[in-house]
Parts: structure tokens; sequence; C-alpha cells
């Protein structure tokens, strides 16, 4: 701003004032630590009774957005637990430490990261240590989230289960987890 | 020409004030003339697609924080380009029950199924809302919209809320992805285990008397703990098909081996009864008929061919099988101190 008339001094016209509005932009990669490509699993290759197990790969999911007021990664999952067609019964998913649980799954996010931005972090019932897992159910959970625009972000799953001495024998229990992302722009 | 130059300047004074003045009375006019709405932008915008696969048919939410303080009637949610939109209004129903909606968020007031659809746009109805609060609904029929056939980054829309007009209130931008592959499949394997245990290898039933039915002092047990589905069988089977004794060259043989028998003091005999429990598991126990036992000298015959004494529809922990041996004799019965018998008592899963 000057004076168009007067005798008060100023200095020429600064640069002037804009605000452009960026372009919603979202990058995201979904992988597993044995498989860059789909179709991506994740395998136990043996629950034995009594022992909480980590699955053979981890699932990581990397997201780079301007969204101003950052985002959740999301999870849902088919079966809410690791079910056996052939003798129709699921070791039931439930959130808690599954070192005194008799039997269970679920899910840790066991690592978060970002070169910028954010920062990324894991949500509860997800950021348990040791076995402590959160509930994989067939609504959208949030397992790892941030505020701000992130770049390369980094968010990775470890699966656990545990069987117990009643858990039947099968070697077809499987389970199909679906990733999203919320995105707050 | 000094006069000409100073009513020049007055003028000129006279054109700013006036501008100023049309401009300051458009903006409080503009400003407050009810029923016009003026453009902003919302706060937030959010929409997620449940499913982000190439060419998958998806659900999915939309989320909008009001920044424009104003009656609203509907919302525009514009669908990333390729994204593929039905024009069934029927396929756009809505709800209300928190998925996965972002903290703080409640149900978006008046929200209904679409009410037009043209191209990328879908307008759904909507009341008013409140500035500041972050409201969501989700569309929840796949049949309305599913994803890009090709994975791209920056998938951008846009949402528009709006009055009765209609006249745009608020709008904001949003941006998704579509992917290759957005679901881990997920396997295990339980192994199989079965553990069988027996707390004897021996069974003196003693002196065997005329006046009394004799039984096994300290029944042995069979103890069976498994994850087999389909439970679990147990047989038996005997040497000599009864008591023999080698000195005598005497049996006293088994009763009626296949059906259930109680023996009476006084009157030869020779059979074993079976009861069951279990701690836990998912199966049941059924004693076979002719074993059934559960009071003195009740049980069934055996015999050198393997008879099913008792079975499992399930899993078991501690599923325990009691085997009581009985055993009479009459007052011609040949006296013997070697009176023997093996009974092999094997158990298996059926996983």
């Amino acid at each position: 701003m000057a004076a168009i008339q007067g005798n008060g001094t100023g200095s020429a016209f600064g640069p002037v004032a804009t605000a452009a509005t960026q372009a919603p932009s979202a990058t995201f990669t979904l992988q597993t630590s044995s498989q860059s490509n789909p179709p991506f699993s994740v395998a136990f290759t043996s629950l034995p009774a009594g022992s909480p197990t980590a699955a053979a790969s981890t699932i990581t999911a990397g997201i780079t957005t301007n969204a101003a007021y950052g985002g959740s990664l999301l999870l849902n999952d088919q079966n809410a637990g690791l079910t056996s067609a052939l003798k129709s019964f699921t070791i039931s998913s439930a959130s808690g430490d599954l070192t005194s649980a008799n039997s269970g799954y679920g899910a840790q996010t066991t690592s978060t990261s970002q070169s910028s931005g954010g920062p990324i972090s894991a949500v509860s019932p997800y950021n348990g240590t040791s076995n402590v897992v959160g509930a994989l159910t067939t609504a959208w959970q949030p397992f790892a989230s941030w505020s701000a625009p992130i770049t390369s972000g980094s968010a990775t799953l470890n699966l656990l289960a545990k069987s117990s001495s009643l858990t039947p024998a099968s070697s077809d229990y499987s389970d199909v987890m679906t990733i999203s992302l919320s995105l707050q722009f | 020409m000094y006069r000409q130059a100073r009513l020049k300047n007055k003028f000129r004074k006279a054109s700013i004030y006036s501008f100023s003045a049309i401009l300051t009375l458009s903006a409080l006019f503009m400003a407050f003339e009810p029923g016009i709405a003026h453009a902003g932008t919302l706060s937030q915008t959010v929409v997620r697609f449940d499913r982000l696969l190439v060419s998958q048919a998806t659900t999915g939410m939309v989320c909008v924080k009001p920044a424009t303080s104003a009656t609203e009637a509907s919302v525009v949610v514009t669908f990333p380009t390729g994204y593929t939109v039905s024009t069934t209004l029927g396929n756009w129903t809505v709800g209300t029950t928190n998925n996965g909606w972002p903290t703080g968020a409640t149900a978006w007031p008046g929200i209904g199924t679409a009410t037009n659809v043209t191209g990328q746009a879908v307008t759904f109805p909507s009341s008013s809302m409140t500035v500041g609060t972050l409201y969501c609904f989700d569309w929840t029929n796949s049949a309305a919209v599913s994803v890009k056939s090709s994975a791209t980054s920056s998938n951008t829309g846009t949402v528009v809320t709006q009055t009765s007009t209609p006249t745009t209130i608020d709008s904001g931008s949003y941006s998704t992805v579509s992917l290759s592959g957005d679901q881990i499949g997920v396997t295990a394997s339980v192994p199989q285990s079965f553990t069988y245990s027996l707390s004897g290898t021996s069974d003196a039933l003693g002196a065997l008397t005329t006046g009394t039915v004799a039984t096994s002092p300290t029944p042995r047990t069979l103890t069976v703990n498994t994850n087999a589905a389909n439970g679990w069988m147990a047989w038996a089977q005997d040497s000599t098909t009864g008591l023999h004794s080698t000195n005598s060259g005497y049996t006293i043989a088994s009763t009626t081996p296949g059906s259930n028998s109680t023996l009476v003091a006084g009157t030869e005999g020779y059979n074993m009864g079976v009861t069951s429990s279990q701690t836990s598991g998912s199966g049941t126990v059924t004693v076979a008929t002719p074993f059934v036992g559960g009071s003195t000298g009740k049980g069934g015959g055996l015999n050198t061919t393997l008879q099913t004494i008792a079975s499992s529809n399930g899993t078991a922990n501690n599923a325990v099988l009691t085997l009581t041996n009985n055993a009479a004799i009459s007052s011609t019965t040949t006296a013997a101190t070697d009176y023997s018998d093996t009974i092999t008592v094997p158990a298996a899963a059926m996983f």
C-alpha cells in the first residue's frame, strides 16, 4: 500500500500479495517386506499352541501428500480373524496382549518415519509393543496418522497370532486385510 | 491556470472519495444482504475411497468442515477424472454410521440419497451445517462408483456445498490414488497335536471270591488332548478274551463281548466298564454302549478284536476315560494265582 497523494514519503510499490491455491496431491505405496508388487501376501508358517507368533513378512504403507491437516492410514479386515473354511473356525482378533491371551490375532504398527513434515505416528490400539496387538475388524480403523503435509511418510505393520491347544488344526487359515487412506485437505 | 488545477485536484479528490464510498457501501450491502452466499473454501475436505484398487467398485466417505455461514441445501461431490460414476441415483445411498471417520467428526445433517448425477458430479441433499464442525457421511453402495482403470497418484476431485438456489457456499479439493493392489492376503497353518497317556500299565484285581465282584482298585485312566476338529476315537482288545491262567489252563471268559453286562457275585464273568470326563474342548465324549460303566460290575467284554470303547466329535482338553476292570468267579472257577490278561487301548485323532 502507498499513498496516492500527499506529502508522505514512501517507497515504490512492493510485490503484489497473492494467494495461490496449491493443487491437492497424494502418492501412496503399499508393499510387504517380501513383495514390492501385488498381489501381496503375508504368511504365518505355523501357529503352535500357546506361543505368540509373528508373521513372516511385514506390511509397509508409504505416503506423500500436501493435505494441510494430515490424514490417516486405515485398515479393515474381512474376517475379523483368521478363518479356516475347512474347519469352520476363526481365530478371533482382539486388542490385547497375546502373551496372556488364550489365543488371538492382531496387528502392531512397529515403526513410522518420514523424510519431512508430519510426523506420522502409530495410533492406539496398534501402538503396542512386544505381543500387544490391536484388533482387526470389519470396520475401518486408523493404524497411523499425522496432522500436517508429509513427505515420504511410512508406517510398518506387523501381524501376530496365537493358537490354543483347542484351535482346530488346519492349513487353510486365511484372512484379507484392506488398506486405505483418509487425507484431510 | 492555477484555479483550473485546484478545481481538477478537488474533482479528483471527490472522485476518489466517491469511489471509496461506493466500494464500502457495496461491500456492506453484499455482506448483509440476506440470501446471498459468498463462496469460500471449506476448512477441511476429506474423501476416502474404501477401495483403492484399479477398476474396483467401492464405497467411501465424504467429510467437510464448512467455513462460511450459510444455509446448506446440497453438496456436490465431483469424483476424479476416469472414475466411473453411476448415473443411477438409487446406487447413491448414504449412511452416517461412523466407520473410520476422522477424529471429532459428526454425522452430516440431512444427507440423503443423491438427487442428481451429471458427469463426475454427484449431488446429495444436505441440511444446514455449523461453521467449524467436521461433518461426514458414507456412500454405502459400491455400485455407485468404481476406481479408474490405471494406477495413478493425485487423482483430484472437489466437494462443494450449496444453498437451495443453488449457489456455492464453500468448496474444497481432495486427492486420492488408484493402486494395482490394496489388499494383503494372510495365511496361517495350525499344526496338528495329539497327546495320549495311560496312568498305569497294570491293574491287580487281587483275590477273587464268589461273594463279591472284584473291580480295579485304582482304575487306569486314558487321557487325550487334541486339536483335531473331528475328534478322536479309542479302542480296546485283550490278549485272551478273558482272564487266563496258564498254570491251570483255565480262562474266566469275557462276558458277551459286544454287549453291555453287569457282573453278579458268584457268577463267572469278566468285563471292562468305561466312564468319561473332559475339562474343555469342542468335542463331546461318548462311551460306546457295550462298555458303558459307572456301577459295580457294569461294562463290556473284550476279545482279541479291537472294539471302539469311546469317541469324541471335537477338540479335547484333558479328555479322560476311566477304565474299570470287573471280574467275578463261581464256585467252579479253577483256582490259580496266575490269572492275567493284557488289554491294549489305542486311540487316534481325526483331523
